[in-house]
């Protein structure tokens, strides 16, 4: 079946077939809200989220997009307006999480305070260019999917994407022998 | 980083971010799981069933009868009741001339948004108390004040189940699972071992997984919400 016959035989009520469906997404929403949250109970609870949702409002895909394209941007949607919603409470966990790996051992490659700052700028940006950033540089997407995700211009996406990177290579600038290594 | 090629600063920079957030694997089946449930048990579709409100299910699954004290419910009840009171009261009409909204339009008027204010900041608090009890038990200990910031919650809880907001089906339901989950929280405080409240820590925090509780109290409250034509 391709994925419009599966979509039918959900509208008609096939779980199996929503099942298809998951099991051919579930796993790039994922990736995907994890990097933007960083706390897999938020991820899990937004993908989650984002199925049941494309479920109930299967009858407004009118597919005109890819069926993975119109789930990744209720994604999206789900997670950033989860994430504002939660900002506050993930700043008390942050402190709580950050307490773990103290107790680690140094990550290969880059040293712990490249990756400490890298992870301060990308929390620092603003978030329509980290979500950006995220996609396209992190999970591989590309502007065009981005785009239609975010509903905006291709060229916004590569814009935005564009000030993101500027931002962090002047956060990253006087670390630039360490991080480039 | 300046002088050099923008794309090997690029790649730099794509480098160094590669750990930000690193996903773990994809906990496919437990998720699926968790959806496939909901489905069953939210519009969509496929035609579903209601589970009816039956407040003694919360008492046949656990005994929580005797630890409410009588003190504690009188004043959360009347501080609620203020609360509703206050913020549901229509509004005084500077001058005494003829009202305008009559039939539908004066119904909708009447909706009761002050309640459902209400209910939007019990929800938020529940959260937080929500988050609280994950923290907790991925720490493996429980919060001393947990038990009884859970029953005051559990009472509004039952208040808002018995008020105008549980006229909204998606909130109403809410309000039920929160309320199982909420009596469930109130008696950690009174196991009978640290272990025994560890175990039970961490069925309250599965639960929570299951029934994607966070998102769903995320969902009810008020959100610029993108729409989703499917363009």
């Amino acid at each position: 079946l391709d994925e419009q016959q599966l979509i039918e035989r959900v509208r008609l009520g096939d779980q199996v077939a929503f099942r298809t469906l998951y099991d051919g997404n579930v796993d790039r929403i994922f990736r995907l809200v994890f990097r933007m949250c960083g706390d897999e109970d938020l991820a899990r609870d937004f993908t989650q989220e984002t199925f049941v949702r494309a479920y109930q409002r299967l009858d407004q895909f009118r597919g005109d997009a890819a069926f993975s394209t119109w789930l990744h941007s209720i994604a999206v949607s789900v997670a950033l307006n989860g994430l504002r919603r939660v900002d506050r409470h993930r700043k008390r966990e942050r402190s709580l999480d950050d307490a773990a790996p103290l107790a680690a051992p140094s990550r290969r490659g880059l040293e712990p305070d490249v990756r400490e700052r890298m992870k301060r700028a990308i929390d620092a940006l603003p978030e329509i260019y980290r979500t950006v950033f995220l996609m396209h540089d992190l999970e591989g997407y590309n502007h065009g999917e981005i785009a239609r995700c975010l509903d905006v211009a291709e060229g916004t996406s590569k814009a935005r994407l564009s000030r993101a990177r500027a931002r962090l290579r002047d956060v990253l600038s006087d670390l630039a022998p360490e991080a480039a290594r | 980083m300046t002088g050099r090629d923008p794309r090997h600063d690029d790649d730099a920079v794509r480098r160094a971010a590669k750990g930000y957030h690193e996903p773990p694997p994809t906990p496919h089946e437990e998720m699926w799981r968790a959806v496939e449930a909901r489905l069953g048990e939210r519009p969509g579709p496929v035609p579903r069933e209601r589970r009816p409100f039956t407040p003694r299910r919360l008492f046949a699954r656990r005994g929580v009868g005797g630890w409410v004290g009588l003190a504690v419910a009188a004043s959360a009840i009347l501080a609620l009741g203020v609360g509703l009171g206050r913020v549901s009261a229509p509004p005084t009409a500077p001058s005494a001339g003829p009202s305008v909204a009559s039939g539908p339009a004066a119904a909708e008027s009447e909706s009761p948004t002050g309640v459902r204010l209400v209910a939007e900041r019990h929800l938020q608090a529940s959260e937080s108390l929500l988050r609280l009890v994950q923290a907790d038990a991925r720490a493996g200990h429980v919060d001393a004040q947990v038990g009884g910031w859970a029953r005051g919650l559990l009472l509004e809880t039952r208040m808002l189940l018995d008020s105008d907001a549980s006229r909204d089906p998606v909130l109403r339901e809410l309000l039920q699972d929160l309320e199982l989950l909420l009596a469930q929280v109130a008696v950690l405080d009174g196991a009978d071992t640290p272990e025994r409240a560890r175990t039970e820590l961490d069925l309250i925090a599965r639960g929570l997984h299951e029934q994607s509780m966070m998102t769903r109290i995320q969902s009810v409250l008020p959100t610029v919400d993108a729409g989703f034509s499917g363009t």
